[in-house]
């Protein structure tokens, strides 16, 4: 991983602090250690975040859909050699869902830890994704261990020491649907990094690594067409369903095994909009792209 | 009602290809391409898109418009299109390989609309252009443009503008086409730049087929009609000022209201204790009235609704989206319910039953149910100022009661205005009404009595504890033609600008101390710099403009989620 920083040229007096880290905090236990499934490109972005982390900061990621926040957040953690705790927050997130929950076994009442207990307990990153998916109140569990004190008292449990290599990364979609404002002591206790949305040529590298047959134009072809769609989206044409780059991804993994590639974009991307009219203005920015007739052999090399 | 629908929807979808093509939104082009179905022509409407991308967008609007001063309007326009469709295809066709499918797929469909014409539509042909285009076609399928004609074919060859051409280079060999093709010369000095053909014998000939009528073309490239509103809509009519004349005057008056606005919503004792109370002061020549709605002019609920139709995918994305961002933040404010459980808060109360009923459900797990302990009430200013924007404002209101309504939060819409002295409230949605249909009775005429509008729109408030939120869709313009009589030392003044808005500013703090939550949403066709000090007189902060269909929800959205924040305390 920080043989891709480098190449990215991540200035080295970082990947330096980050051999640091990983020289001080070596990973012994069990879990596995995080492995991203895509990379992120994006020298600056992963600067910041790098600095963020070795200063101990907890560090916010704010943006739009498809930025690569939880790539970025898997990416730093695998950077750090730590195992990820990945916690998907929602709106009946309680405490006891962060920090664990007493449940009866064997004719005794026993403690069942949580992943934020967890992680914290064991020097993880922890990624709290779409942190503001819960309500505020849930969140005041972790205020102590997120700010200076760096810990936790769980009633009946004692209180946990924060492990010194453990950090938190959230993300979150401001006005994504289902979002609300982050108040503001948990957002003091965050440094925020606005993603910047991923540009033609990030998404051409993403591609390429995902899938490294795809040829140059192929690259080009899909990253215009995402571009095309988000544009669509951010004029307030079509919803943010087709806005979707998992869907990209899942249309040329489709595609790659012979599917025709219109077709293949149907089921990842079109057919998620189940309005017709919106349907249709989707697939008219494909047809601008992409001819019916052509085959995934088009796009990717033998 | 159908054709409306599928119009305004083709519209969009052309409008959509113009925009993908050219990167750009919002913009409107001079041309959309449909085929003989109505149906968009994806290839034709890129090309636009992609002319407004690479050439300069004001060089070649002028042109169009110069030659739109010519006779033969029709024909140079086209032909300058040739030359354009030409160009963007050679300079786009390396980037976008898809380009060759679509032509070709439009060729084909071209060559498929010319077969059966009918003899109307035939005789309205430009032969020249319809020998152009349909060669270019066949060229495309056949790599044959099948002309014979040796004028014609010169013509069709000097329209292959390649795809290097700049906007200049552009403008100019249209120039030098027409110039060499079409024989003319400047008129007197008066119109020098209106282009008056010099007849040549095959000219002639071809002139007598073109002029008589403006084509109208099934196919091929439409001129886009002004899709947009008047923008009269912030002009209020010939102010009349005039006097109250007395109680049979003030009878008559309100037998017209009636007449015009149909049956009254509460019944006349309600009315006039109503009236007693509120039409004093400065207010006391003016009258109330209450109507049920549903009896507007006949026509402006269809008008209405095929703009809402016409617009529909964009307002029932904005629907969705204030709906989604409603319930999210009523998920948010719930009311806790604790059940038994085998996780979560142990509770020792309950370990007997885990020893002695093997009920191992010794723990609560706290689960809430969602609650919006408030009322809204969408008011309308239906004002004759906002005629020009009837149709949008109806569409506006109808979205944001649709979404209220999903979300199961009462909603009531109401639309007020002023005429012969008499306030008049229509309620075009009850609370208890779970159809938003009625919204699209909304109609403007007449002045708007902000300030006694506000405090009689209160008294449709349900009082029974509840907390309210008005949302008022005005131009904040107040203005009417009774005046504000005397009022103490006061002199009557006329219910028009900074004492009208006065007026209006001390009706809304009185709501604001009587617990409503008041909020501008401000449509209007001036510009901000000219409503604001209106709007912050009235509404303070607590306002917002909505013009954008795109920002409705989000702005409506703000305001609804701080209530429910303020409502859940």
């Amino acid at each position: 991983m920080l043989e891709f920083w480098r190449e990215q040229g991540v200035s080295e007096a970082l990947l330096r602090g980050v051999e640091e880290y990983r020289r001080r905090y070596p990973w012994q236990g069990g879990r596995g250690l995080a492995r991203p499934r895509y990379p992120y490109y994006g020298r600056e972005v992963l600067e910041a975040a790098a600095a963020a982390m070795l200063a101990g900061e907890n560090l916010l990621l704010a943006g739009p859909k498809a930025t690569g926040k939880n790539v970025l957040a898997e990416t730093l953690a695998a950077a750090f050699g730590r195992p990820d705790w990945n916690v998907s927050f929602h709106i009946n997130m309680d405490a006891a869902s962060l920090l664990g929950t007493d449940t009866f076994r064997d004719g005794a009442v026993v403690f069942r830890p949580g992943p934020v207990y967890a992680c914290a307990s064991a020097g993880g990153f922890g990624i709290l994704d779409e942190i503001n998916m819960a309500r505020n109140e849930a969140l005041a569990v972790l205020h102590s261990l997120l700010d200076f004190r760096r810990i936790l008292d769980v009633p009946g449990q004692g209180r946990l020491q924060l492990h010194p290599a453990a950090r938190f990364v959230a993300t979150m979609n401001h006005g994504y649907a289902g979002t609300r404002e982050l108040n503001e002591a948990l957002a003091s206790r965050f440094v925020v990094l606005q993603m910047p949305p991923l540009d033609g040529e990030g998404l051409e590298k993403l591609l390429g690594a995902e899938f490294p047959r795809l040829s140059g134009k192929g690259r080009a072809l899909f990253a215009g067409l995402f571009l095309d769609l988000r544009q669509k989206y951010e004029n307030a044409e079509i919803s943010g369903k087709a806005v979707d780059l998992r869907g990209l991804l899942d249309a040329l993994r489709l595609a790659e095994l012979g599917l025709p590639v219109r077709r293949a974009l149907d089921m990842g991307i079109t057919n998620k909009c189940f309005d017709e009219e919106e349907r249709n203005l989707v697939a008219d920015s494909i047809s601008l792209r992409i001819s019916p007739h052509m085959m995934g052999e088009a796009l990717f090399a033998r | 009602m159908e054709e409306i629908w599928g119009r305004g929807t083709r519209q969009r979808r052309a409008l959509n290809m113009v925009w993908t093509a050219a990167g750009e939104y919002g913009f409107l082009p001079d041309f959309l391409a449909f085929h003989r179905d109505g149906s968009p022509d994806l290839y034709l409407n890129s090309v636009v898109g992609f002319a407004h991308r690479f050439y300069d967008q004001q060089l070649l609007h002028a042109y169009v418009c110069r030659l739109d001063e010519s006779l033969l309007r029709e024909l140079f326009s086209d032909i300058l299109w040739l030359g354009i469709e030409h160009a963007v295809y050679d300079r786009e066709l390396p980037q976008r390989p898809v380009m060759a499918d679509l032509r070709r797929e439009h060729a084909r469909r071209f060559l498929l609309d010319q077969e059966d014409l009918p003899m109307q539509q035939l005789m309205m042909r430009s032969e020249l252009i319809h020998t152009l285009k349909a060669g270019r076609c066949r060229e495309v399928l056949t790599g044959r443009p099948g002309i014979r004609n040796p004028w014609d074919k010169a013509l069709y060859e000097a329209l292959k503008y390649p795809g290097r051409l700049t906007t200049e280079e552009i403008i100019g060999h249209t120039e030098d086409v027409l110039r060499r093709f079409f024989v003319f010369r400047f008129a007197d000095l008066r119109h020098r730049r209106v282009w008056h053909i010099s007849l040549g014998s095959r000219l002639n000939a071809w002139l007598r087929r073109i002029l008589p009528a403006e084509q109208r073309r099934g196919a091929g490239m439409r001129r886009l009609q002004a899709a947009l509103p008047a923008e009269h809509g912030g002009a209020l009519p010939a102010e009349t000022f005039r006097g109250w004349d007395g109680s049979a005057g003030a009878q008559r008056a309100l037998a017209e209201v009636r007449q015009t606005f149909g049956n009254p919503l509460f019944s006349e004792t309600k009315r006039l204790q109503i009236e007693r109370e509120l039409c004093v002061g400065a207010h006391r020549r003016a009258q109330l009235y209450f109507a049920r709605g549903g009896k507007n002019e006949a026509g402006s609920h269809a008008a209405n609704r095929a703009f809402f139709a016409a617009n529909r995918t964009r307002y029932r994305l904005a629907i969705r989206q204030l709906r989604r961002r409603v319930q999210s933040s009523l998920s948010v404010c719930r009311q806790p319910v604790e059940l038994r459980g085998k996780t979560g808060c142990f509770r020792p109360g309950l370990v007997w039953q885990a020893l002695k009923q093997n009920d191992s459900r010794v723990f609560t797990l706290r689960r809430e149910c969602s609650r919006a302990s408030f009322d809204v009430m969408l008011l309308l200013d239906a004002s004759e100022s906002r005629v020009g924007q009837q149709a949008l404002i109806a569409s506006q209101a109808y979205a944001i009661a649709s979404a209220l309504c999903l979300c199961h939060i009462p909603v009531q819409v109401v639309s007020f205005c002023s005429t012969h002295g008499v306030t008049v409230f229509c309620q075009l949605k009850a609370l208890e009404e779970e159809s938003c249909e009625g919204i699209f009775d909304y109609s403007a005429q007449g002045w708007n009595r902000d300030g006694l509008a506000l405090a009689g729109a209160e008294r449709m408030l349900r009082q029974e504890g509840r907390s309210s939120l008005m949302l008022v869709l005005t131009d904040a313009r107040p203005g009417d033609d009774l005046g504000l009589s005397a009022d103490g030392l006061r002199p009557g003044r006329r219910y028009m600008g900074e004492s009208a808005v006065q007026d209006a500013a001390a009706a809304a703090r009185t709501l604001r101390r009587h617990g409503v939550k008041l909020v501008g949403l401000i449509n209007s066709v001036l510009p901000e710099a000219v409503t604001g000090p209106a709007v912050r007189e009235i509404y303070g902060k607590d306002s917002a403009r909505i013009e954008e269909i795109g920002r409705l929800s989000r702005t409506v959205g703000t305001w609804i989620v701080r209530q429910i924040g303020q409502d859940a305390g």
